[in-house]
């Protein structure tokens, strides 16, 4: 069945960036802020107070999910809470990837959109 | 420093920081927060660069004041012990803060006073209007009168009544429909006739919350009797001061009495009534708050007190005696450093220990006991204060009769004051000590 996404949309930048982080399989927290990172060019650093602050907003309204706690083999043997997506977030994440396509191919149509 | 000190360093600073976090939100992500930021330290510490560290404080500094903001806004327990009594609890320090907020401004205001400077009017009467703006945003919101907006209703309230009364005095062609401002006589009754309508409104509207009150719970044998001692109180002032009118008429030659009459220049009934005028507009308007309060914020319980709190705010004590402070050798100068000793005294009284020691209080029985004390500090020093300069500065000859007049008001007040105490006992609708116990239970993190 069609989820309705509308009333998440538009994604406040942290959230979008967050299930963004997740749609590629579950992370833990400095993960998923280390993906954000990334996808901005090092413009998005989410501070620990930004990030899970929404990620409990997050798994409140039913985006994402707890996975358990477990080691992360690449960085040491602290234990960490993982986050993945539920079928809900990944509704969300397309209709809001979608949305911002479509703003884009109209900034493109009037040439607002130059690439240098 | 090293690389593995300013990490440990770092880690134990910002475990010290989470502490600024709502109890339960810690609980929960406190580790977390904790382990990803010194992840975060790691990594700054593996990029070589000199300030990478204190950039990284930078952001987070200001993630946190953001973040623990945020989370204290949103944080149920804070929002409802914020906008409701928790029975059994003393007000969360939260709330605390935004009910000093209105007492901190006039405070601040009084110290102005006392330096000689004039921005203090514009602080408290604009305070006086404009503090009701976010109760009211709240209000209309949550669809509750929050706590913390019961001093600047207070305080609106008597802002109110005085820029009535200066429009039912000064600008009588708003309120009249003939047009004869121009002539003083018949200004006078037009004035007298508003006055009259003034006082019988106000005089059914204490009728009618009084039923309401009454009909919600039902009053107490001292609520009653503090409701018969206030209204005697008024009675007596009123009478009195019609006595001295009248006694003023008796002094004067029958035949210029008889003639005044006859123009109409005198109407003993009319001057009657505006003898006690003002002594009725203060003390019904006192009288309409305090009924007011236990219909408006019944689910506050004896915090609704601070309704009174509001009220008594910009009034009462000034801080000087003259324009300008006088030299050591001054024969004014004790008065004027008493008169403000006394003013800071009263005023820190009335705006920030008062309120703080009532909202703090954990029981209603203690809350009852923070208010009675607490008002009738205030009224105590009021009247000392009164007599004391009385006594340095008399207005006149008749000392007994101001004594008696000074004696009367500040009985009125703590009859007012008994009053409310004994109306304002309402149990908080909603039951929030499980939350609250279970919260405190929670470890906290860090270290």
């Amino acid at each position: 069945m069609e989820k309705n996404t509308v009333p998440y949309q538009p994604l406040t930048p942290a959230v979008f960036h967050i299930l963004l982080a997740l749609a590629d399989g579950e992370k833990h927290g400095y993960a998923i802020m280390k993906d954000a990172e990334t996808q901005t060019g090092g413009q998005m650093k989410m501070g620990p107070g930004t990030l899970y602050g929404t990620i409990k907003r997050m798994l409140a309204s039913g985006l994402i999910e707890e996975t358990g706690q477990r080691p992360d083999p690449a960085m040491d043997d602290e234990r960490r809470r993982y986050y993945r997506l539920t079928g809900l977030g990944q509704s969300v994440v397309s209709a809001e990837s979608q949305r911002l396509a479509a703003l884009v191919a109209v900034a493109r149509r009037k040439q607002v959109l130059t690439f240098s | 420093m090293d690389t593995h000190r300013s990490i440990t360093i770092s880690k134990r600073i910002y475990a010290r920081l989470l502490a600024l976090y709502p109890a339960g939100y810690r609980a929960e992500y406190g580790a977390d927060m904790l382990q990803l930021f010194t992840d975060q330290c790691r990594a700054a510490a593996g990029e070589k660069k000199a300030l990478a560290f204190l950039s990284l404080w930078l952001r987070t500094l200001a993630d946190l004041g953001i973040s623990a903001l945020c989370e204290h806004m949103t944080a149920p327990h804070t929002w409802q012990g914020l906008l409701e009594a928790i029975p059994n609890a003393p007000l969360p320090w939260g709330g605390v803060a935004l009910v000093l907020l209105p007492g901190l401004i006039f405070f601040f205001a009084q110290v102005g006073q006392l330096t000689g400077e004039d921005w203090f009017f514009l602080l408290t009467y604009r305070a006086g209007y404009f503090m009701i703006v976010p109760v009211l945003i709240v209000w209309a919101w949550k669809r509750k009168f929050p706590i913390w907006g019961l001093m600047p209703l207070g305080l609106l309230f008597r802002t109110g009544m005085g820029v009535a009364l200066r429009l039912q005095t000064q600008y009588l062609q708003i309120f009249s429909s003939t047009n004869v401002w121009w002539f003083d006589l018949l200004e006078r009754n037009a004035a007298e006739k508003l006055r009259a309508v003034t006082c019988v409104l106000m005089i059914a509207s204490i009728l009618g919350l009084l039923w309401l009150a009454n009909r919600r719970a039902r009053f107490s044998a001292k609520a009653w009797g503090g409701l018969g001692l206030y209204v005697l109180l008024i009675a007596f002032l009123s009478s009195r001061n019609v006595i001295v009118y009248l006694a003023g008429l008796q002094a004067m030659p029958e035949e210029q009495l008889a003639m005044e009459i006859r123009l109409g220049i005198t109407n003993i009934g009319w001057g009657g009534f505006n003898s006690v005028y003002n002594i009725l507009y203060d003390y019904l308007g006192l009288l309409i708050l305090i009924l007011l309060g236990a219909l408006l914020a019944r689910r506050h319980g004896r915090l609704a007190i601070l309704l009174a709190l509001g009220y008594l705010l910009p009034t009462l004590i000034y801080g000087r005696v003259r324009d300008s402070w006088p030299g050591v050798g001054d024969p004014d100068f004790l008065l004027m450093v008493s008169v403000s000793v006394t003013a800071l005294i009263y005023r820190f009284l009335v705006a920030l220990a008062g309120p703080l020691w009532i909202v703090r209080s954990a029981s209603g029985e203690q809350q009852k006991r923070a208010g009675a004390i607490s008002m009738l500090a205030l009224v105590g020093i009021q009247a000392a204060f009164s007599l004391t300069l009385l006594f340095t500065n008399p207005y006149g000859s008749d000392l007994i009769y101001i004594v008696w007049d000074l004696i009367a008001r500040q009985l009125i007040l703590a009859a007012a004051v008994f009053l409310a105490l004994n109306l304002y006992h309402a149990t908080p609708s909603i039951d929030l000590v499980p939350l609250r116990q279970s919260e405190e239970a929670v470890p906290q993190s860090g270290g």
